[in-house]
């Protein structure tokens, strides 16, 4: 279900490929660091975004350091060094492999998924002894989600996984702000934007626009991944949540369209501290553009 | 917030009648306030929206000064999420690379110094491609 949300790498400015890479790159060795150098497969493009949205609001300019890594162990590359927004990011990832690959033992890919979640579980007991209420908050979620997958109740399902990019967004915006602590002082207004860190309204208002752009985008990325998994979910007989209706692919594709410009109304109110133009491509132009290599069942390149 | 106009509605200075108003429209439809729920959001989208039609009516009534720059509200250090086309969007407009005059010109002249440094080269009794 992961790897969608990216940006449209013709589309960005050298400079900002570079920021990209530096976040992602980041996130891996955090991800090494915090749960083991074998779990670093576990990061995707979705949480790199979500890092990188977060870190354009941090007040504390991000610091970049120069590291080799273990596949071009010679080339020193830019990476964005530790960050809360980083730990977050991380703890996510092992969540999500865990819960994922947990889900392929089950139907898919029941060796893979096995191994792969065993691989996991000790990692993931441990984020979820960390963020307690989080962690179970996504499962209870997921759990909400299988029930609709077997028919036990007809809520819509892409609201269940809105409601959990909801609370990551929010939920990291929380610890964002709790980890800075900002003095007015520090900072001159060279506008009348708002700042989350000029009042508690303003903060609460980030919060609620972040929170409603993870929603949208938590639909978005259940119906692309139904939409990438319809043709084979239809041929081996599986559920998906699209099979049911006649005219299912327009039917998504128009429900895309409505969250790509939630998510695209919500973020652009907010004033951005850095990274602007690389959130803007990944909501602007990488969304669309995985919808239309979906929708065409072309392959998503690599970033 | 940016001041130049074109920025404002994410579309190039040279941009037609036709594009500047389906940029403004599409604009409208995106930030009317009716879209948020929460009073707040709706307040700054109102000031997006007065920002938006204040650009649409400095460029159709034929008031932007042309020095205005070009504005990236997106760049490194770009604050604000205004709806700023990148310029290698539309490369066929806008980046001097896809500009078909130009290129064939340089061409040409390209051509030309490569056939005079050959007839120089053979003059002297050597080769251009043995030299290189």
């Amino acid at each position: 279900m992961f790897g969608y949300v990216r940006p449209e790498k013709p589309d960005l400015l050298m400079r900002d490929f570079a920021l990209y890479k530096s976040i992602y790159c980041g996130l891996c060795k955090v991800i090494g660091k915090r749960i083991g150098q074998l779990q670093r497969f576990t990061v995707t493009y979705d949480m790199t975004f979500l890092s990188l949205l977060l870190l354009a609001f941090s007040t504390v300019e991000p610091v970049v350091k120069y590291e080799g890594c273990v596949l071009n162990p010679f080339k020193k590359k830019a990476i964005v060094a530790e960050h809360p927004v980083l730990d977050y990011a991380a703890d996510l990832s092992c969540i999500f492999a865990y819960e994922s690959m947990k889900d392929d033992a089950k139907d898919e890919k029941p060796i893979r998924g096995r191994a792969l979640s065993l691989l996991l579980r000790r990692s993931a007991n441990k984020v979820a002894r960390e963020r307690p209420a989080l962690v179970s908050y996504i499962r209870e979620k997921l759990s909400q989600l299988e029930a609709i997958e077997k028919g036990f109740t007809i809520h819509d399902p892409t609201d269940c996984f809105g409601d959990i990019l909801a609370r990551l967004f929010k939920d990291g915006f929380d610890m964002l702000v709790a980890s800075e602590v900002v003095s007015k002082c520090d900072h001159v207004a060279v506008s009348n934007d708002p700042r989350w860190y000029e009042s508690e309204q303003d903060a609460d208002l980030y919060k609620t626009l972040l929170g409603d752009a993870g929603h949208a985008l938590g639909r978005w990325v259940y119906l692309i991944d139904a939409l990438d998994d319809l043709k084979r979910d239809l041929a081996k007989n599986n559920w998906n949540p699209l099979s049911k209706l006649e005219n299912g692919r327009e039917v998504a594709e128009k429900r895309l369209i409505e969250a790509e410009e939630t998510v695209d109304r919500n973020l652009a109110l907010l004033t951005y501290e850095r990274y602007g133009g690389l959130v803007y491509n990944i909501v602007t132009i990488g969304l669309p553009a995985t919808r239309s290599r979906v929708m065409l069942g072309e392959p998503l390149p690599n970033i | 917030m940016s001041n130049n106009p074109y920025s404002v509605l994410g579309i190039s200075p040279g941009a037609s009648e036709e594009e500047v108003r389906t940029a403004y429209r599409e604009l409208v439809r995106k930030y009317h306030p009716d879209q948020f729920q929460d009073e707040r959001a709706k307040e700054l989208a109102e000031a997006k929206m007065r920002e938006i039609n204040a650009a649409y009516d400095q460029i159709t009534l034929g008031n932007v000064q042309q020095t205005t720059q070009q504005h990236s509200g997106w760049g490194h250090g770009g604050r604000h999420w205004t709806h700023h086309q990148s310029p290698y969007s539309n490369p066929q407009n806008q980046s001097p690379y896809y500009r078909s005059s130009g290129s064939e010109e340089s061409c040409c002249q390209t051509l030309s110094c490569l056939c005079c440094a050959d007839s120089c080269c053979e003059c002297m009794g050597g080769d251009l491609c043995l030299c290189c």
